[in-house]
């Protein structure tokens, strides 16, 4: 999947597109750590263009959420549809990972 | 237009690409809104991928599929011929109060059905797993 990456300051922002499941999870969760470094060490996940995720993909932001925390770093969200928020309630995830309503916020968040 | 779908998966990543195109041309034929169209492939992906990745350690499982468009609900039966495996008794129940260190991984998928789901049940009989769901389209 294309995890469209940019950079501003030592933020890294990815905009994935399309779906996040059991086929492709695991190397978005890989693509992402691997642009992570010391100069660029946080990351905000801009899910305004993702119509889909299951379990798979919650299990990839939560691995990615867990090895940011165990740094002292942040995994901040943004722009969930009604139905990826859903989920996100449902596994409670809106109670550990910061889940903002747009980019902007989410960037101001980070500060 | 059929309001039945039948298809039959034993590649988990074929297999899946394959449930999002036939389940998208079900939904668009039948004017599924997204929330249904949304909460019937969460459904299916986790029902059929635990079948398949857990069912025959180094074997390749069977997984066929039934749905069908009553008008009032969506019913749905997964078979697999995999090993006996009840989701609904032996997934772990996942912790969503757990601080962030403190989550487990696994048991999200079982959870996020049994919540979106208006009836599930399991049977094996036939050297078989059945599950059948029933999703309220008016939910």
């Amino acid at each position: 999947m294309d995890i469209n990456a940019t950079k501003e300051g030592n933020i890294l922002i990815s905009k994935p597109l399309g779906r996040l499941d059991g086929t492709n999870s695991r190397d978005f969760e890989e693509n992402l750590k691997s642009q992570l470094n010391d100069d660029v060490n946080n990351l905000i996940i801009d899910l305004e263009d993702l119509v889909y995720i299951s379990s798979a993909g919650l299990r990839a932001i939560l691995l990615l959420a867990k090895t940011l925390n165990s740094k002292g770093q942040k995994l901040v969200l943004c722009s969930l549809s009604d139905q990826i928020m859903e989920v996100f309630e449902i596994s409670g995830f809106n109670k550990v990972i910061s889940i903002h309503a747009d980019r902007s916020s989410a960037i101001s968040s980070m500060s | 237009m059929s309001n039945e779908l039948n298809m039959k998966i034993s590649n988990p990543d074929e297999g899946l690409a394959k449930l999002e195109h036939v389940v998208q041309d079900f939904s668009d034929s039948h004017g599924w809104p997204v929330a249904l169209n949304f909460k019937i492939k969460l459904i299916l992906e986790e029902i059929i991928l635990n079948a398949l990745n857990y069912g025959h350690p180094g074997k390749e499982t069977n997984v066929s599929l039934k749905l069908i468009d009553n008008g009032q609900d969506v019913s749905m039966e997964i078979i697999d011929d995999g090993r006996p495996f009840d989701p609904l008794k032996e997934a772990p129940v996942p912790n969503t109060e757990a601080l962030l260190e403190d989550r487990p991984i696994g048991g999200l998928g079982v959870h996020l059905v049994k919540t979106m789901v208006s009836e599930i049940s399991y049977e094996r009989t036939n050297d078989k797993n059945t599950i059948r769901i029933s999703v309220d389209k008016s939910e």
